[in-house]
C-alpha cells in the first residue's frame, strides 16, 4: 500500500474565495472559477453573477488539463510546440489546447494534487487570478 | 423581450458552505453538493476530496438537476412519475434524472418562480436531504440579508 496527498474541499473553497475576492480589482467580467483534484475531478466551482455557459465549461477544462498534464497551461502549450504534437494526439477530448488561466496545484514538495482554472477575462487576467488563488493556500 | 431573476453566486455559495460545514462535523463520510440555476446549469459546487466519484459527485448533480428541471423535491420524484402515468423515473428518458432524496427545489421568495435546485450526495438519502435543507435555509438567509 502507499500514501497519497489529497486536496480537500477546504483548500479548494479557499482558492475559489480568494479568486472571487480579487476579481473586481482585475476585471469587471463575470468569471467562472474551478478547482479539480489530481484526477481532474471537480472539487469546487463558482460562477459569478452573469457568467456564461461557455465560461463554466472552459474553466473546468482548463483546471482539468493542468491537473492531468501536471503542467501550467502556458507550459503545456510550449511543450506541445516543442514536441510538434497536436492536441488530439493526447487522446483526451476534455483537454484545452493553448489557453492560459489553468495552473497545476502543487504541494511544497512539488507533487501535483490538482488544478485551478479561470475563464471570463483576458488570458493574462485569467492566469493572474489563478495565481492569486494558489497563493491563498499553503500545501 | 423579458427579464427574470437568476440564482446568484452569493446565495449559492452560502448554501454550499453551510452544507460543507455541517457535513464536516462528521468526519470520514465525504459528500458532494451543488447548486444549479433553473436551467440546470451549475452555479456553485464543492466536494470532499475522498468522495466516491461515480456516486456522490454525479448524484449531487443529478439530484439538483432533477429538482431544478422537474420543480420537485427529489424525494417526491418517483411518486410523480407514477401519478403522471409515466411509471418510473427511468421512463422519463433523461439520464440525469434521479429519484433519490437529497435534492430540493429552490423557489423565488415570492413562491411563484423556480430559481434552481440544491443536491447533496454521499450519505444516506435521508442524511443527504437533511444537509440540503440546511443549505436551503442558508440560501434563503443570504437572500434576506
Amino acid at each position: 500500500m502507499y500514501e497519497k496527498t489529497i486536496l480537500d474541499h477546504t483548500d479548494a473553497l479557499a482558492i475559489v474565495d480568494a479568486m472571487m475576492a480579487a476579481a473586481p480589482g482585475i476585471t469587471n467580467q463575470p468569471l467562472a472559477l474551478a478547482v479539480v483534484d489530481d484526477r481532474g475531478e471537480l472539487l469546487a466551482f463558482a460562477l459569478m453573477d452573469g457568467g456564461t455557459h461557455f465560461g463554466r465549461h472552459y474553466a473546468v477544462r482548463k483546471a482539468y488539463t493542468a491537473s492531468r498534464m501536471r503542467l501550467d497551461l502556458r507550459d503545456f502549450a510550449a511543450q506541445r510546440g516543442a514536441q510538434s504534437r497536436n492536441i488530439s494526439d493526447y487522446g483526451d477530448s476534455g483537454f484545452v489546447a493553448s489557453a492560459r488561466g489553468g495552473l497545476a496545484i502543487r504541494t511544497s514538495q512539488g507533487i501535483v494534487v490538482g488544478g485551478v482554472g479561470v475563464s471570463g477575462a483576458t488570458p493574462d487576467q485569467d492566469e493572474e487570478l489563478a495565481n492569486i488563488g494558489l497563493q491563498a493556500v499553503s500545501l | 423581450m423579458h427579464s427574470r431573476a437568476y440564482l446568484g453566486i452569493k446565495e449559492a455559495m452560502a448554501a454550499v458552505k453551510a452544507i460543507m460545514a455541517e457535513a464536516d462535523r462528521v468526519p470520514g463520510r465525504p459528500i458532494a453538493t451543488t447548486v444549479l440555476d433553473h436551467r440546470g446549469d451549475m452555479v456553485c459546487f464543492a466536494s470532499m476530496g475522498e468522495v466516491n466519484t461515480a456516486l456522490a459527485r454525479q448524484n449531487a448533480f443529478k439530484k439538483a438537476y432533477t429538482a431544478a428541471c422537474m420543480r420537485v423535491n427529489v424525494r417526491d420524484m418517483a411518486a410523480r412519475a407514477v401519478a403522471q402515468g409515466i411509471g418510473s423515473v427511468a421512463n422519463y428518458g433523461n439520464p440525469n434524472f434521479t429519484g433519490g432524496a437529497g435534492g430540493l427545489v429552490v423557489m423565488h421568495p415570492s413562491g411563484e418562480t423556480i430559481m434552481g435546485g440544491i443536491g447533496v450526495s454521499g450519505r444516506s438519502n435521508e442524511e443527504d436531504e437533511e444537509l440540503a435543507l440546511i443549505g436551503l435555509a442558508a440560501l434563503q438567509q443570504a437572500w434576506a440579508s
